[in-house]
C-alpha cells in the first residue's frame, strides 16, 4: 500500500513537473507572439493575453505541488520539536499535516460540491456554464487546475507519511527566492 | 440582509451606479429590509462577484456586462456602436423588447438574474493625447487602445488602428505614445488623473457606458410576493435616480474637462453621422450572429 | 478569542509552511465567525486572486535570472567589477557591492544574489585578508540591491496587489538602488580605513576593456528591460519575455546552454512561482473573511483615530513594516499587510509608487536583521558562518539601510523623479 502511494506520488510529481515546464515555456512563447504581432505587424491577436495569463495560473498551481513535494515552501520558523521517529516529532508532523488538510480539503470539496445542488452546483459545475471570452472554451478546462493541484498535494502528503522517515530530507534553505 | 457589491467609490457626484444603489436601497429600507453596501473589491473581482451570486452568498452586484456575456453573448448588442441615441432610448428598448426576460432565461442555469442596466456616465467619446478629432479622417494616423475585438473592428471601420492594451497600462501607453487615445466616458480622464497628458475629447457619443445589476436567483425566488414588489419598485427608483443624475452631469462633464485644460470638440449631429455610418460595418462583421444583430437594430428603430 | 492565536502559535512552532499555516487559520476563522458556508468560495477565490495580469511578469523575470546564472554570467560580472573598483582600499568589499548592482539588473531577488555570490566572495575575501564575518555581512547586505534595482519580484507582487503600475515602480527603484549601493560603499570605505583592509593593487586584476566586453550581454539586459519600459515600447510582461529571449541568446555567449540547463531553469521557475502563489492563495481566503466582517473599515477607523496624515502616516507604516520584516519573508509580509494598509495610505495622500518603493525597501531591510534575516540564513548556510555572529557583524549595514529608508520616505522625489522624467503619471 505505502509503495503504491509513493509510486503514485512520484509519478504525479514527474507529470506535474513536465506540465509546469510546458506551461512556463508556453507563457514565454505566447507573450513573444504578442510582442512580435504588436511591434512587427502592429496587430496583436486578442487571445495572447488570456492564454498567457491562464498558463501562468497553471504554472503557479502546479509549481505549488512541486514546492510541496520538494519541501521548499516558505516557513516562518523551523519546528522546535525533534524530528521523527521521536514521539514529539510525530506529533509535530501530524500537526503540520492537519494544517495542510484543513486548507486543501475544503478547496477540493467545494470544487466538486455546491452548498446546495451537489455536483452540478460545485465550482467546476458552475464554471462549465461560463465561456472564456477570447478563447471560446468553457472556463472549467482552465479552472480545473485548482482541484488538480490540491489533490496532487493530498497524495504527496500521504506519501510523506508512507515514506521511511530516515529517507526524508530536511527542508533545505531555499537558494532561489523571491524576496 | 441584502448585500450589495459596489463597483465604484461611494460618491454621488461621480458615480451613476452609486446613484442607482441609493435609489434602490431607499425603497428597500423604507419597507424594512436590511441592506448592506459592500465596498468595491471587498468581495472580490468580477468573476468572484458573479460566482457568489450564483451560489447565493451575495444578493446583488453591480457587474461588468461581460459577466452576463460569459453565459450568453447576446447582451453584447448593447455595446454595438451607435445602437442607441442615449440612455433613455436604451431603457425604452430594453423594456419594450422584453430583453430582461430573454436574458434571464439564458442565465437561469447559473442561478442569477439581470434586473437592470445602469449608465455609469455620459456617452463615450474619443479621448486623445494630441489629435483633435472631428471626422474619422482625423484619426487615420492614430493608434487607439481597444478593449476587445469588437472595438478593433470598429476602429478598422473608421479607418484607424486599434490595439489591445489592458486598462492598467493605458496611462503609461498614452504618455509614451504606444497609443494615441481611447474611447470612454468624459468622466474618465478626470477620475483617473490623466488630464496632464490627455488634451482632447471629441463628443462622438459612440457607446453608452453601462453596468449590469445582477442578483442571486436563489435570493430573488425566496422573496415573498410583497418583498418582490418592493424590490421591483426599488429597481424603478434606482433607474430613475441614475437617469436624473445622468441628465445633471452630461453637459457638466464636458465643462469640467475644459476647466482641466482639455479641448472639447462638440460634434454636430451631422459630424456624428459620419462615425455612425462607418460603424455600420461592425454590425455585419460576424462578431455577433446576424439574427442577434437584427433583434437589436429592429428594437432600436422601433423605440427611437 | 484565544483559540485562533493559540492555533497560530502551535502551527508556527511545529514548523508548518506559512501558506498552510495561514490557510488553516483562515478556515478556522471562518468557522469561528459562523461563516462556514462562505468556505465554498475558496476554489473561485484562489483562481481569481492568481489570475492577475500584473503577476505575469513574475515567472518570466524569475526565468531570466535562472537562465543567466546557469549560463555562468556571474563570474563575468565579478571580473568587470574587479576591473573597476578592485584596486581601491577595501577593494573586494566594493567589488562585492558593485557586482550586486550588476546582478540586480538580471535578477529580481536578494536571495538569488546571496546564493549566487556568497560562495565566491566569502572565501575569496577571506583569502585576501578580510574577516570572514565581514565578508559574509557585506555579501548579505549588498544583496538587498537586487530587488530594489529593476527587475524586482516583490515590486511585481506589490503592483498586482494594489494595481499600481509595475513599469512606474521599476523606474522608481533605480535611484534608491543606486543610492543604496553608494551608501554601502561609503560605509565599506570607512570600515576599510579603520580596519586597514587590503587594497587590490595586485597585477592579476582583470583588464577593464576585455572584462567589459565579456560582461556586456549581462549589463545590456537591464538596459534593454528598463529602456523598453521607460520608453513605453513594452509592458512589463512583454519586457520580461524579451528578457528571457535575451538571456537565451546571451547564454550562448558564456558557457553555453544545453537542454538540461533550460529544463532545470523552467522547473525552478515553476517551483518558485508556486511557493508565492500558494501564499497568495491562502492569504486571499483570510482577505475575503476580512471583507465580510468589515475588518478593513475597522482598521481604517483605528488608524484614523491617531490622526496621522501624509509623511507622518508613512513613518508610522515604516515602523510597522520594519518590525514585520524582522519576522516574515518579504512576499509574505507584502501579501498580508499591503491590502490592509495601502488603501488608507493612498487616501492619506501618499503616492502609490512612492509607497511601493518605500515599503519594498522597508521589508528588504528585514532580510539582514535577526531573528529571521533570510539573506543571513542563506549566507551562513552556504559558507558555514555562525548565524548570530553574522547578524551582529551586519548591524552597521542595517543602520545605513534604515537611514536611507527614512530619507526615501521623507523625500518622495528620490523615488519619483525618474518615473516622472520617463513620463509616468506619478502626482
Ligand atoms: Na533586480
Ligand atoms: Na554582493
Amino acid at each position: 500500500m505505502s509503495n503504491l502511494i509513493m509510486a503514485l506520488s512520484n509519478g504525479l510529481h514527474r507529470t506535474a513537473r513536465s506540465v509546469a515546464i510546458f506551461a512556463v515555456a508556453g507563457m514565454f512563447v505566447t507573450v513573444m507572439v504578442q510582442v512580435v504581432a504588436r511591434y512587427i505587424f502592429s496587430s496583436p491577436p486578442i487571445w495572447t493575453e488570456d492564454v498567457a495569463r491562464y498558463m501562468m495560473v497553471w504554472t503557479g498551481l502546479l509549481g505549488t505541488t512541486l514546492s510541496f513535494k520538494t519541501r521548499s515552501d516558505a516557513i516562518l520558523m523551523q519546528s522546535v520539536f525533534p524530528p521523527r521517529p521521536s514521539v514529539l516529532g510525530l506529533i509535530a508532523e501530524a500537526i503540520r499535516s492537519a494544517a495542510v488538510l484543513s486548507f486543501i480539503l475544503p478547496v477540493i470539496w467545494f470544487s466538486f460540491m455546491g452548498l446546495r445542488g451537489g455536483l452540478a452546483k460545485g465550482y467546476l459545475g458552475r464554471q462549465s456554464g461560463l465561456t472564456a471570452d477570447t478563447l471560446g472554451i468553457a472556463m472549467i478546462w482552465i479552472a480545473v487546475v485548482v482541484p488538480i493541484a490540491m489533490i496532487i498535494i493530498l497524495i504527496h502528503l500521504a506519501a510523506q507519511w508512507a515514506e521511511d522517515p530516515a529517507a526524508q530530507r530536511d527542508a533545505s534553505p531555499a537558494e532561489g527566492g523571491l524576496d | 440582509e441584502v448585500k450589495i457589491a459596489l463597483d465604484s467609490a461611494p460618491e454621488l457626484e461621480n458615480s451613476g451606479t452609486y446613484n442607482w444603489v441609493q435609489g434602490f436601497k431607499g425603497v428597500l429600507e423604507d419597507a424594512g429590509m436590511d441592506v448592506r453596501e459592500m465596498p468595491r473589491d471587498s468581495v472580490g473581482n468580477e468573476a468572484e462577484k458573479f460566482d457568489q451570486l450564483s451560489t447565493g452568498l451575495l444578493e446583488l452586484s453591480l457587474s461588468d456586462v461581460r459577466a452576463i456575456a460569459q453565459v450568453d453573448p447576446f447582451i453584447y448588442g448593447l455595446r454595438l456602436p451607435y445602437i442607441f441615441d442615449d440612455s433613455a432610448h436604451m431603457q425604452r428598448a430594453l423594456a419594450e423588447g422584453k430583453i430582461f426576460d430573454r436574458v434571464n432565461e439564458a442565465v437561469a442555469g447559473q442561478d442569477v438574474m439581470l434586473l437592470a442596466i445602469v449608465p455609469i456616465g455620459p456617452s463615450s467619446g474619443i479621448i486623445t493625447t494630441d489629435a483633435a478629432v472631428r471626422t474619422p479622417e482625423d484619426m487615420a494616423d492614430l493608434r487607439m487602445r481597444a478593449l476587445d475585438d469588437a472595438q478593433i473592428a470598429m476602429y478598422k471601420a473608421w479607418g484607424t488602428t486599434g490595439t489591445i492594451v489592458p486598462w492598467g497600462e493605458v496611462p503609461a501607453g498614452l504618455q509614451t505614445g504606444v497609443i494615441d487615445g481611447y474611447l470612454n466616458s468624459p468622466f474618465i480622464p478626470i477620475a483617473f488623473g490623466q488630464t496632464d497628458f490627455v488634451k482632447n475629447f471629441s463628443d462622438s457619443r459612440t457607446i453608452i457606458p453601462i453596468r449590469a445589476v445582477i442578483v442571486s436567483k436563489m435570493w430573488y425566488d425566496g422573496l415573498s410576493e410583497d418583498q418582490r414588489q418592493v424590490v421591483n419598485d426599488g429597481v424603478a427608483a434606482g433607474n430613475a435616480a441614475a437617469q436624473a443624475w445622468l441628465d445633471k452631469v452630461s453637459s457638466a462633464a464636458l465643462t469640467a474637462l475644459e476647466d482641466k485644460g482639455v479641448t472639447v470638440q462638440r460634434l454636430t449631429d451631422e459630424e456624428r453621422g459620419a462615425f455612425r455610418k462607418l460603424s455600420q460595418q461592425v454590425y455585419d462583421s460576424g462578431l455577433m450572429p446576424s439574427e442577434d444583430v437584427k433583434v437589436w437594430t429592429d428594437l432600436s428603430s422601433a423605440t427611437r | 478569542m484565544w483559540f485562533l492565536p493559540a492555533l497560530f502559535l502551535l502551527l508556527l512552532i511545529s514548523g508548518t509552511a506559512f501558506a498552510y499555516l495561514m490557510g488553516a487559520v483562515s478556515v478556522f476563522a471562518f468557522i469561528m465567525a459562523g461563516k462556514a458556508q462562505f468556505l465554498s468560495v475558496m476554489p473561485q477565490r484562489i483562481f481569481a486572486q492568481l489570475d492577475v495580469f500584473a503577476f505575469m511578469a513574475m515567472p518570466l523575470f524569475i526565468l531570466t535570472a535562472e537562465i543567466m546564472t546557469r549560463a555562468g554570467v556571474t563570474r563575468s560580472l565579478i571580473d568587470f567589477a574587479l576591473s573597476i573598483v578592485g584596486r581601491m582600499r577595501g577593494g573586494l568589499g566594493h567589488v562585492n557591492i558593485l557586482t550586486s548592482v550588476f546582478f540586480a539588473g538580471i535578477s529580481g531577488s536578494a536571495i538569488a544574489d546571496s546564493a549566487a555570490l556568497s560562495r565566491t566572495f566569502v572565501p575569496e575575501m577571506e583569502a585576501r585578508g578580510y574577516d570572514r564575518y565581514y565578508a559574509g555581512a557585506i555579501t548579505a547586505a549588498s544583496s538587498m540591491i537586487g530587488p530594489i534595482i529593476p527587475p524586482s519580484i516583490i515590486m511585481i507582487i506589490y503592483g498586482g496587489l494594489t494595481g499600481a503600475s509595475v513599469a512606474a515602480l521599476f523606474a522608481a527603484g533605480v535611484v534608491p538602488g543606486v543610492l543604496l549601493a553608494v551608501a554601502l560603499m561609503v560605509l565599506n570605505a570607512v570600515i576599510a580605513r579603520i580596519r586597514n583592509h587590503p587594497g587590490g593593487a595586485s597585477p592579476d586584476l582583470p583588464k577593464f576593456w576585455p572584462s567589459l566586453l565579456r560582461a556586456a550581454p549581462a549589463l545590456l539586459l537591464p538596459v534593454v528591460i528598463l529602456g523598453s519600459l521607460v520608453l513605453g515600447l513594452a509592458t512589463p510582461t512583454e519586457g520580461s519575455a524579451v528578457a528571457v529571449l535575451f538571456a537565451l541568446i546571451a547564454g550562448q555567449f558564456y558557457t553555453g546552454l544545453n537542454r538540461r540547463m533550460i529544463l532545470d531553469a523552467l522547473e525552478a521557475t515553476a517551483r518558485l512561482t508556486g511557493t508565492i502563489f500558494i501564499i497568495l492563495a491562502a492569504i486571499s481566503i483570510l482577505g475575503f473573511l476580512a471583507g465580510q466582517l468589515g475588518w478593513s473599515e475597522a482598521l481604517a477607523g483605528w488608524v484614523a483615530s491617531f490622526g496621522l496624515t501624509g509623511t507622518k502616516y508613512l513613518f508610522f507604516l515604516v515602523g510597522i513594516f520594519l518590525i514585520a520584516g524582522m519576522f516574515m519573508d518579504t512576499p509574505v509580509a507584502l501579501t498580508l499587510l499591503i491590502p490592509l494598509f495601502a488603501p488608507q495610505a493612498v487616501e492619506q495622500g501618499i503616492n502609490p509608487t512612492h509607497l511601493g518603493i518605500v515599503l519594498c525597501f522597508n521589508l528588504c531591510v528585514g532580510l539582514i536583521t535577526p531573528p529571521l534575516g533570510k539573506c543571513l540564513v542563506v549566507v551562513s548556510a552556504l559558507t558555514n558562518l555562525n548565524y548570530w555572529r553574522l547578524a551582529y557583524t551586519a548591524l552597521p549595514f542595517v543602520a545605513v539601510q534604515v537611514a536611507l529608508l527614512f530619507s526615501l520616505a521623507y523625500w518622495p522625489e528620490l523615488c519619483l523623479w525618474l518615473p516622472r522624467l520617463a513620463g509616468f503619471s506619478v502626482d
